[in-house]
């Protein structure tokens, strides 16, 4: 029986030391005097980046806690407070550390946070702007929400649709987003800054897409986790030129294994979409479990929808871009519309895909509805099946390791049958 | 649905020392108001049944609209009949076939009955970002069933100058869309009417929790419930023209001697809450005296202003902040102070808030406003709700608890 084996992409490590450096930096902003801003909404973090105001990004933060297994003592300091286990559980990760930091309480220190000075919260996901006015509530900060979201639009919408949203979108960053943050800042809003910043963020976006190209090869040089990983420079750390350097590196680590012919499994048998949160707090133990099945999990919305079709941004228009890159791009990828159903039936050509894991959240509705139906379309249109699999990037409770190997082992032994016709 | 209460523990029910003349009329009242009482429990006993009839009745298109703020006004306006969409009381299955059964009960109970054919009287539909649950309805419902219009509204109920001009577009393509869709146009005078006739029913909604508020007892609060929902399944000028006759009664009605203990029912967003909980909350000895339940109070809080352009007034509702509604970008609203403005009108000693399982803004709000309340020293208890059965017995225990500790036994 042919044994297969993980190859770990070199570059992917390399991002573990500056992501330790910007949770740090974060837990040290006010004592170093810096005034703090905490954003939900994707790429519009860059706008107090741009202004060398320290970011806190909620789930950028949650997947850090996460992978750390750091989590325990947040997720019962929420529900001490009275949050049922059924919320999403970003939400009472934060309202958990917001609690035990004001009260003074035990936190583990890799998970403690300058808490915010400022919210700038997107209602891209109903949850999103929850969790801002919550912590609004027990901080007392000023808060600005951004109403973020493709609600109605779909493939059959003229471009004029999309246009007025994304004009919306814009003026709220100028009218909102823009004065709090000045006022925070104490200065005038930094627009060359932000303009510097987009366009190295694009050429990142660029590279990060060429090497998504690169893995429609057979065996592709990195798997959709790799692609999760390196999420950091499009996220945490967009529009620096720490971010460049680290993509300029992966993506010559993935070409140099294209033209080696060696891929991110060995022995690459079965490629896979993988739909939800990259599962954070359960890399190591997935990757595990599917690599001696010869799988590798090549697509899925989360990693691929951040920062998608980048030849779109307009560095010289650098508001208009971030609307415009949130509305026509990055949220339709997450929506259960129409675009949500393409973007997967898209993938499964494109990388040449054996079948589906649509990983889910049972709390979690943004990432869960429509699921079932994209299942039931890529049998529809592409005879390949789909399983789905309850796992949540935090919290312990919505994972169970023997039901997903059973899963596991219905799934491949069906993908097998098929194989052999 | 469970069928007619009734007037359980209502006003009509109780004797009183007049003359035979007096009796007679007063018996002949009390007739009527039963049958009208009656008919509204029957509308929502069976809303498939009612809205079909009523469809077929006035020969007018029937647009299903999902809970809670949709401004009705412009499909009346189109000549078409609005309704709320309503939670069946049926097991759900074929709707597991496309969402979790971690998703709330109304949600999954839409995609339900339409698969199973149940809302195939319904001309169309429409949706809005009430939640991420109702986001992603739309998807569903097209795959699936293609109504002849499916409409997903995006509404920013956000009060700044962008979010309202924003809002006032989208609700302008939304009524563009129904004009082509009835083939009728829907003018600024059109559109005014609707308006005048949605306040005239939201007026009588008010004028009769008023009526409660002053005589505790006056009707049962499964009736109350059935009266507001009711209206959002009839034409209003119909819901109107009775429930003026029911008012008019009510309004001579003795006043009650009601020794029970006086309750406020709050949350329970975008559905009517379960008949036999309900009964409970009385038999348990209180009586409800208002509430910001979705069927209830939150339906008809707000007019839409009749002077000026009836689609900003539209928007202008819309944008309304109270009652406080965790489905909207109001970052500061108080749920609390509001609550307690309740309470002091009503004369209520206690809070019973219904909080519906798998809600979301209404579960991660829930903490903060039980928290609120203690603060202003107003008794509060929860009942967590679910479509699915609850364990009535230990929902009853804890009701008669808490009532025993609020009436001070």
């Amino acid at each position: 029986m042919e044994e297969h084996k993980l190859n770990r992409m070199k570059t992917a490590g390399l991002m573990h030391g500056m992501v330790d450096k910007y949770w740090e930096d974060l837990r040290l902003a006010h004592d170093r005097g810096q005034k703090v801003v905490w954003m939900q909404g994707m790429p519009m973090t860059m706008l107090a980046a741009a202004m060398d105001l320290p970011v806190h990004f909620h789930p950028t933060y949650s997947a850090y806690v996460g992978a750390r297994r750091l989590q325990a003592p947040l997720l019962e300091a929420a529900a001490a407070g009275g949050l049922f286990p059924d919320v999403c559980s970003y939400i009472r990760l934060h309202v958990g550390l917001i609690s035990l930091t004001q009260k003074g309480l035990p936190i583990p220190e890799e998970a403690r946070v300058s808490l915010p000075d400022l919210i700038i919260t997107g209602r891209f996901c109903t949850e999103h702007s929850t969790l801002g006015e919550l912590v609004q509530r027990m901080v007392k900060c000023p808060i600005v929400v951004l109403d973020l979201s493709p609600a109605g639009l779909t493939t059959k919408s003229p471009e004029s649709e999309w246009e007025k949203r994304v004009t919306y979108v814009e003026r709220q960053i100028r009218e909102e987003a823009i004065p709090a943050i000045e006022k925070l800042a104490g200065r005038p809003y930094d627009y060359d800054r932000l303009s510097e910043m987009l366009d190295r963020a694009k050429r990142v976006a660029i590279m990060r897409d060429q090497v998504l190209h690169l893995m429609e090869n057979r065996p592709s040089p990195c798997s959709l986790f790799d692609i999760g990983v390196s999420l950091a420079p499009l996220t945490m750390f967009q529009g620096s030129e720490e971010a460049v350097d680290l993509f300029v590196k992966f993506k010559a680590e993935a070409e140099e294994r294209v033209r080696q012919g060696v891929g991110a499994v060995t022995g690459e048998k079965y490629r896979l979409y993988w739909d939800g949160y990259t599962p954070w707090r359960l890399l190591g133990t997935i990757m595990r479990m599917l690599v001696p099945y010869g799988a590798i999990p090549l697509a899925g919305r989360y990693p691929i929808g951040h920062w998608y079709h980048p030849e779109s941004i307009e560095p010289e228009r650098p508001l208009r871009s971030l609307a415009y890159q949130t509305i026509r791009w990055w949220l339709p990828s997450m929506f259960p519309g129409d675009l949500f159903v393409e973007y997967v039936m898209d993938w499964i050509q494109t990388f040449s895909l054996d079948g589906l894991i649509m990983s889910f959240v049972p709390p979690c509705r943004l990432w869960n509805m429509g699921i079932e139906d994209v299942v039931l379309e890529a049998e529809k249109r592409h005879g390949i099946p789909g399983i789905l699999l309850s796992v949540d990037p935090v919290d312990p409770q919505y994972w169970n390791e023997a039901d997903a190997k059973r899963k596991f082992d219905a799934f491949f032994e069906m993908l097998e049958a098929r194989k052999r016709g | 649905m469970e069928l007619k209460a009734k007037g359980r523990h209502c006003a009509l029910h109780r004797g009183t020392k007049e003359t035979t003349r007096e009796n007679k009329t007063r018996k002949e009242g009390g007739i009527m108001l039963r049958q009208i009482l009656d008919g509204f429990l029957g509308i929502v006993a069976d809303p498939y049944r009612s809205v079909a009839e009523a469809k077929a009745r006035y020969r007018k298109k029937v647009i299903g609209c999902c809970p809670m703020n949709i401004p009705e006004e412009f499909i009346h306006a189109a000549g078409m009949l609005p309704v709320v969409m309503w939670r069946s009381n049926e097991p759900i299955t074929s709707a597991h076939a496309h969402m979790q059964p971690t998703s709330c009960g109304i949600a999954r109970s839409i995609v339900d009955d339409a698969l199973k054919g149940r809302l195939d009287f319904m001309d169309g539909m429409v949706f809005y970002e009430l939640c991420l649950q109702m986001r992603g309805l739309p998807l569903i419902i097209e795959s699936t069933v293609t109504p002849a219009y499916l409409k997903f509204l995006h509404l920013p109920a956000k009060p700044t100058p962008a979010g309202k001009a924003h809002l006032m577009e989208n609700l302008g393509m939304f009524r563009t869309s129904l004009e082509e869709f009835s083939g009728r146009d829907i003018t600024p005078q059109s559109l005014a009417e609707s308006i005048r006739v949605y306040n005239r029913n939201r007026g009588l909604l008010r004028r009769l929790y008023e009526l409660r508020r002053k005589n505790p007892g006056l009707l049962g609060v499964r009736e109350v419930v059935a009266i507001v929902q009711s209206s959002m399944l009839m034409l209003k000028e119909e819901h109107s023209e009775l429930l003026e006759k029911l008012v008019w009664e009510l309004e001579r009605a003795a006043p009650a001697s009601n020794k029970r203990v006086r309750v406020i029912l709050s949350g329970c967003f975008c559905q009517a809450p379960r008949d036999d909980v309900l009964d409970m909350i009385e038999d348990a000895g209180a009586v409800v005296v208002d509430d910001d339940l979705f069927t209830g109070f939150r339906y008809f809080a707000n007019d839409a202003k009749v002077n000026g352009d009836p689609l900003e007034a539209l928007a202008d509702r819309f944008l309304l902040k109270s009652p406080p509604d965790p489905t909207k970008l109001d970052p500061y609203r108080d749920w609390p102070g509001f609550l307690k403005e309740v309470v002091g009108r009503s004369g209520a000693q206690g809070v019973i808030h219904l909080l519906m399982k798998h809600c979301p803004p209404n579960q991660t709000h829930y903490p903060d406003l039980r928290r609120g309340l203690e603060a202003v020293g107003i008794p509060e208890m929860f009942l967590q709700l679910e479509h699915e059965a609850v364990s009535l017995v230990s929902m009853g225990t804890r009701i008669r608890a808490f009532i025993e500790v609020v009436g001070g036994v």
